[in-house]
């Protein structure tokens, strides 16, 4: 029991020190191109899915106002909104689709986030003086308090260093993995909300605005008051629609672009190996810093040597 | 410039007759131009109805692939929270010997 303890603490503090010879983190830019995905991912997904609940309300509303004007059309050939279809292609179903690509990808950025920001250090610091604590209970372990809080500071760097390289790691695969479905959401999303483009939902929403636009502008001209009345509060809307269309849809469409573009830089920035120069003296600097207080080659070797004292 | 989809002349022209129709005093004017703009609205409905089939399968995809992602960040970091958790296990381990220790002395 006592060898495989030791065992043990070798291979930990080989396994850590093998880090700081090998292992780059994130550097400063890598990490600010996650921070700018992120923060476009969170604004696009949540205005997208804000924007869908309307637009399907807004459509259902235009619906039922052409309705109100032609009535029950009869002739296939002719293009009519149905009594029992007022939401048509903007169903709860449809809508949630959508919703949820632009949910999973702002949760995306924000996981991606979450693994770069998060620097563990305090779990590091709790657990390094745990160490301690328990080396100093190990028979001939005389350690002093200013050593024991070098050893626990070496730890904590050394187990912050090995994050940094499995975050790299993690990183550069899965934005590696996700970079077609990434690009595919916003693509999607790009289209969906170009005012410039006829494409899927996006263009339902304009055939219904315009189909209303039509309508209630020949009834505007009608000699009934009621019909006037009608018309107008009609015509209202579908102005509103368009203004809609026109200025936040592309809005939306140029962020989903942006996004796709930054997911591109994102992917380019880790897939080049311009960051290891950098890296490398980081690693240096950190490596240095530990030689200097002495904490691998002298107080390491002591615990080490406290362990086998067991065996 | 690339060429503009049958879809996208449709709504152009869908577009530009509501456009048109809000200029137009003359009632039957207004009328031939209304008939026209229902008539050309269903081939466009058509065409609409056939893309948003596969526009959301697409999205469906898309979600999945990067719902996967999404698996695998939460997975990479619980991998990455293990780290303090594989010192606090040495110390464990640590203590563990020095009891013992303590007690074959």
């Amino acid at each position: 029991m006592s060898g495989s303890t030791t065992s043990a603490v070798r291979l930990t503090l080989g396994g850590l020190i093998l880090v700081t010879a090998t292992g780059c983190g994130l550097t400063v830019e890598q990490k600010a191109a996650v921070s700018r995905f992120s923060r476009s991912t969170a604004a696009v997904g949540e205005t997208t899915s804000n924007e869908m609940i309307r637009m399907r309300g807004m459509v259902i509303q235009m619906n039922a106002a052409s309705y109100v004007i032609m009535g029950k059309v009869t002739d296939p050939s002719l293009d009519a909104p149905k009594l029992t279809d007022l939401d048509h292609n903007f169903t709860v179903s449809n809508v949630d689709t959508v919703v949820q690509a632009a949910t999973a990808l702002q949760a995306y950025g924000e996981l991606l986030q979450a693994l770069v920001d998060d620097t563990q250090q305090k779990e590091l610091k709790s657990a390094a003086e745990s160490f301690v604590a328990s080396v100093k209970t190990v028979p001939g372990a005389k350690l002093s308090a200013d050593q024991g809080d070098l050893i626990a500071v070496a730890i904590e760097q050394l187990g912050g260093l090995y994050i940094e390289w499995k975050k790299k790691k993690a990183v550069k695969t899965i934005v590696t993995q996700a970079k077609d479905a990434v690009t595919g959401v916003c693509q999607l999303l790009a289209t969906e909300f170009d005012p410039q483009q006829a494409d899927a939902l996006g263009s339902q929403f304009q055939k219904v605005t315009v189909r209303l636009q039509a309508e209630a502008s020949h009834l505007a001209r009608s000699t009934s008051i009621t019909d006037r009345s009608v018309a107008l509060t009609a015509y209202q809307l579908s102005v509103e629609a368009r203004k809609r269309r026109e200025e936040i849809f592309s809005k939306i469409s140029r962020a989903a672009g942006g996004i796709r573009d930054t997911n591109h830089s994102l992917v380019s920035a880790l897939a080049t190996d311009t960051w290891a120069f950098e890296d490398a003296k980081a690693t240096a600097t950190m490596i240095k810093a530990i030689a200097d207080t002495k904490l691998v080659s002298q107080y390491t070797k002591e615990l080490v040597d406290s362990v086998r004292i067991l065996k | 410039m690339a060429d503009k989809s049958l879809g996208a002349l449709l709504s152009d022209l869908l577009q530009l007759l509501a456009d048109l129709i809000d200029e137009t005093d003359d009632a039957m004017d207004r009328e031939k131009l209304l008939a026209l703009q229902r008539r050309a609205a269903k081939p466009l409905q058509t065409l609409i109805d056939e893309i948003v089939k596969k526009r959301i399968e697409e999205y469906k995809a898309a979600t999945a692939s990067l719902t996967e992602a999404n698996a695998a960040l939460k997975a990479a970091k619980t991998d990455i929270d293990q780290v303090a958790v594989a010192i606090t296990k040495a110390a464990k381990a640590i203590s563990a010997v020095a009891k013992l220790a303590g007690t074959l002395a």
